[in-house]
């Protein structure tokens, strides 16, 4: 446990610094209106952060990504694990989910407008478009995935019901369960962006899109490096929760 | 386009393309001949655009030009392209273009596309009856984007009307597909639209037009002809730019005269579904708006700077751009059009 | 299940979303979301005035270059980092932010690096799906239990054997979903960066959204579904005779 806790904290920096090494070298033969070094996104980055005006955008922004991932978590593991665990239901709704799964959400943004309005609900309705997906096909293909030994030894110590789901169904899926949130919330992070851009423009989604109008590309940059970083956050925080819930999960690589 | 560009280029997509490289062997390299040039323009054709189309794709090769031309969705990105080397010619709307100079870009529009524009401003009756009530607060006007033509066509026509912009609520929806159907479900009260499209959306509820731009501005600029600076400075590139010019003033005249050359260029080149289909008295009465009624393709290029100085408070109103001096001398160039009409006759 | 029970659940699962689909369109009317049998109706049309069938073939090339591209190189670095923790430290940050960087806001980048040709639309695929596919294959890695690992030392496997024999296998249900995905996400990304250069079949989107009615539009999208239901099932085809033994294993086949 403790080499694992301490080794990303030593190579993430490591790969951070290597990256803007890259980054800068990008830098210099990409064309400048395009373009923006990692010096001139930091610096914008600190004089954005220091007025306030990134922290602010962030916190409105995250509204309406909380809610829609965390709408769509809440639907998809249920629903995952009942579709997952019939064969019947399953069978039934799989050629409708493959097909709704392969149109981009960005597609259907004039028709949530029509259905949700130009504003939070909208958004929301991104959002949960475009995490409910990943978080449902990893959730039951974990069901899927048990092993049928493991369910008949479950069977013949008479565990049937809730108790079945609760102690073997769901812990033998959980690897995935936590693959698919973690999927999902980066594409909630994505779809935060996205809703804000294709909606009426607010928050970080108004600063980018400020910042695009007036070709001030090391603005654009910051903010995509700050949605970036944030997405990055979430991940990781999604990962210590698998390591707490699951910890096999962890110390297999360790 | 220079060799230190190509090399320049050439090295990026060794960077970024290296995991790729073996997969895509002999993808074909960009190469321009002498008298080619890469035009970067706008993605839907519609009437208004077909002649003008017409001039760059089929009139320039007769006259030794040989156009490349590669379509956008949104024009910030073919402004992107032109700047970032990989597009000669691009066709955008003005103000973006304003705003791209204020930002550091050295960009210079050299002609028109076409003048005027087919959007109008329609707004649902039962809530909007003069431009005062744009200042209600359960009205929602929709634009494509912020600081865009549209919403400017939209904020000029209001504050000629002593409208307070204070009070307004704007909303960015896209294009005017979504524009329509955001208006159609009552999300926006008021929108630009195609004037063609005004009877289909009547036919759904009380809709009127409040704004019709050539009748509001004299005239409206929508879409101009630009190109980098350097590039344009290159006497080689003069002349192509001139050609260039040329195959859209013969595309105008021919098609502002004859219906018949407008009809072919309309079935060659709109991207609208029911160009096939479409009785000809339809297309008729489309021509007559356009080419009588409106002028939008007219027969000098009408490419003036008092064009640009009769639009800018409007912009500046809008705060379209940014309140800075500007220098729409140095943004403009007016001596290809002039070349041109000369060469023409 | 029998094949026909099979056939008659997937034709009712279909039938409810159709008739949902038609309902609504009758609310809403052929502006706003025009009804399943509207879009069927004008379906001919639609394929014939925007050559849709043309344009899909065009598309559907690079589509399937760019992800196969993307699927074997996700593959190798997803495990790869999945078994190195000095690969993952360093990776990881940059692979959790490009995960979360939306396609759309790296689209005018791409297409000055790389022009508008078959280079492009296959590197903005490639994108697209690589991400999941590494990340769900990393987060298999990873779950591979460590008493089968150590099972498979104690009988003295090699590595390369211990490789095939153990970690292959039980990484295989994480390479379907990731490369399942990978699929929908790498369709979509085809759309969105045609949709941008009104190419192909996203050019055929975008023309059909400036239309008043929503007919040819509904129809596009229809029949970017049935190509995600194709390709999913010859994934699942594929799946099945590269692994049979997958298949059988698992509780619940398809």
């Amino acid at each position: 446990m403790r080499i694992s806790l301490t080794r990303p904290l030593v190579l993430y920096p490591v790969s951070i610094v290597l990256g803007l090494g890259v980054w800068e070298a990008l830098a210099q033969v990409m064309p400048r209106a395009l373009f923006a070094p990692p010096s001139a996104v930091l610096g914008r980055l600190a004089a954005m952060t220091g007025d306030g005006s990134l922290p602010t955008a962030l916190l409105g922004s995250v509204q309406h990504m909380l809610v829609g991932y965390l709408l769509a978590a809440l639907l998809a593991i249920p629903v995952g694990i009942i579709v997952g665990r019939s064969t019947a239901i399953a069978t039934a709704v799989e050629p409708i989910l493959n097909a709704v799964y392969a149109i981009p959400p960005v597609a259907l943004v004039p028709f949530f407008m029509i259905w949700f309005g130009l504003y939070f609900e909208g958004r929301v309705a991104l959002v949960f478009a475009m995490c409910f997906f990943e978080i449902l096909i990893n959730v039951l293909q974990g069901v899927r995935n048990i092993d049928r030994g493991l369910l008949d030894a479950a069977r013949s110590l008479d565990l049937t019901g809730l108790a079945l789901y609760r102690k073997v169904v769901i812990p033998a899926a959980s690897p995935f369960i936590f693959t698919g949130l973690r999927v999902g919330i980066g594409r909630a992070v994505n779809a935060m962006i996205t809703a804000e851009l294709f909606f009426s423009a607010v928050y970080l989604g108004q600063m980018l899109k400020t910042s695009s109008n007036a070709f001030d590309i090391a603005s654009t940059f910051a903010v995509i490096f700050v949605v970036s970083l944030f997405g990055l956050a979430c991940q990781e925080a999604m990962r210590l929760a698998e390591r707490v819930v699951i910890p096999w999960h962890h110390e297999s690589t360790a | 386009m220079s060799t230190q560009k190509m090399t320049r280029r050439a090295a990026m997509r060794l960077i970024a393309g290296a995991p790729l490289a073996a997969g895509v062997a002999g993808f074909p390299t960009v190469t321009h001949a002498a008298d080619t040039v890469k035009c970067i323009n706008l993605g839907f054709v519609l009437g208004i655009h077909c002649p003008p189309t017409f001039g760059i794709l089929d009139e320039c090769p007769k006259l030794g030009l040989q156009v490349e031309m590669q379509r956008f969705q949104r024009m910030r990105d073919a402004l992107q392209t032109i700047s970032g080397g990989t597009g000669d010619i691009g066709i955008s709307e003005p103000i973006m273009l304003l705003q791209s100079r204020q930002a550091g870009n050295d960009i210079v529009i050299f002609g028109n596309h076409y003048l005027h524009t087919t959007l109008v401003v329609v707004v649902n009756t039962d809530y909007i009856q003069t431009w005062k009530d744009l200042e209600k607060p359960d009205v929602t006007v929709g634009i494509n984007s912020q600081g865009d033509i549209t919403q400017v066509m939209t904020i000029g026509g209001f504050l000629k009307h002593g409208g307070d912009l204070a009070k307004v609520k704007w909303a960015d929806v896209g294009g005017s597909g979504t524009r329509v159907r955001a208006l159609l479900s009552k999300r926006v009260q008021a929108t630009q639209v195609h004037f063609d499209q005004v009877p289909e959306i009547q036919k759904s509820g009380n809709y009127k037009v409040l704004l019709v731009p050539h009748k509001e501005y004299d005239p409206w600029v929508n879409e101009v002809v630009f190109a980098r600076t350097d590039w344009l400075k290159e006497p080689a590139n003069r002349k192509k730019a001139v050609t260039f010019m040329k195959g859209i003033i013969i595309a105008s005249r021919k098609a502002t005269a004859d219906f018949a050359y407008y009809k072919n260029t309309f079935v060659k080149y709109a991207t609208l579904k029911e160009k096939d289909t479409m009785p000809e008295a339809e297309i008729r009465a489309h021509w007559n708006v356009l080419s009588r009624e409106i002028g939008v393709w007219p027969t000098d290029n009408a490419f003036r700077l008092s064009n640009f100085e009769k639009l800018l408070p409007y912009y500046r109103a809008a705060k379209a751009i940014e309140d800075k001096p500007i220098d729409l001398k140095a943004a403009t160039d007016f001596t290809i059009v002039a070349q041109a009409l000369k060469e023409l006759g | 299940m029998s094949r026909g029970k099979a056939w008659a659940l997937r034709l009712a699962g279909i039938a409810v979303f159709v008739l949902g689909w038609e309902i609504a369109g009758r609310i809403f009317g052929d502006a706003l979301f025009a009804p399943f049998s509207a879009v069927i109706a004008g379906f001919p049309a639609t394929v014939r005035d925007y050559h849709l069938f043309a344009e899909l073939a065009g598309s559907l090339r690079q589509l399937l270059l760019g992800y196969l591209l993307g699927c074997i190189v996700g593959i190798v670095l997803g495990i790869m980092m999945g078994r190195s923790a000095l690969l993952d430290g360093l990776l990881q940050p940059w692979v959790s932010m490009m995960f979360v960087t939306s396609i759309a806001s790296l689209v005018p980048l791409f297409i000055i690096t790389f022009g508008f040709g078959l280079m492009f639309r296959v590197t903005i695929v490639f994108m697209a799906a690589v991400w999941y596919v590494l990340l769900v294959t990393y987060h298999g890695a990873r779950s591979v239990s460590p008493d089968l690992l150590q099972t498979a030392r104690a009988f003295e496997s090699s590595r390369l054997q211990t490789f095939f024999k153990v970690m292959l296998p039980a990484l295989y249900p994480y390479i379907l979903v990731g490369m399942r995905i990978g699929l929908a996400h790498a369709i979509r990304a085809m759309v969105i960066a045609e949709m941008y250069v009104i190419v192909g079949f996203g050019g055929v989107v975008y023309n059909a959204g400036v239309e008043i009615s929503t007919v040819s539009l509904l129809g596009a999208l229809l029949t970017i579904m049935l190509v995600g239901v194709a390709l999913n099932e010859a994934l699942k085809w594929f799946a099945h005779r590269t692994a049979p033994w997958y298949s059988e294993r698992q509780q619940l086949s398809n």
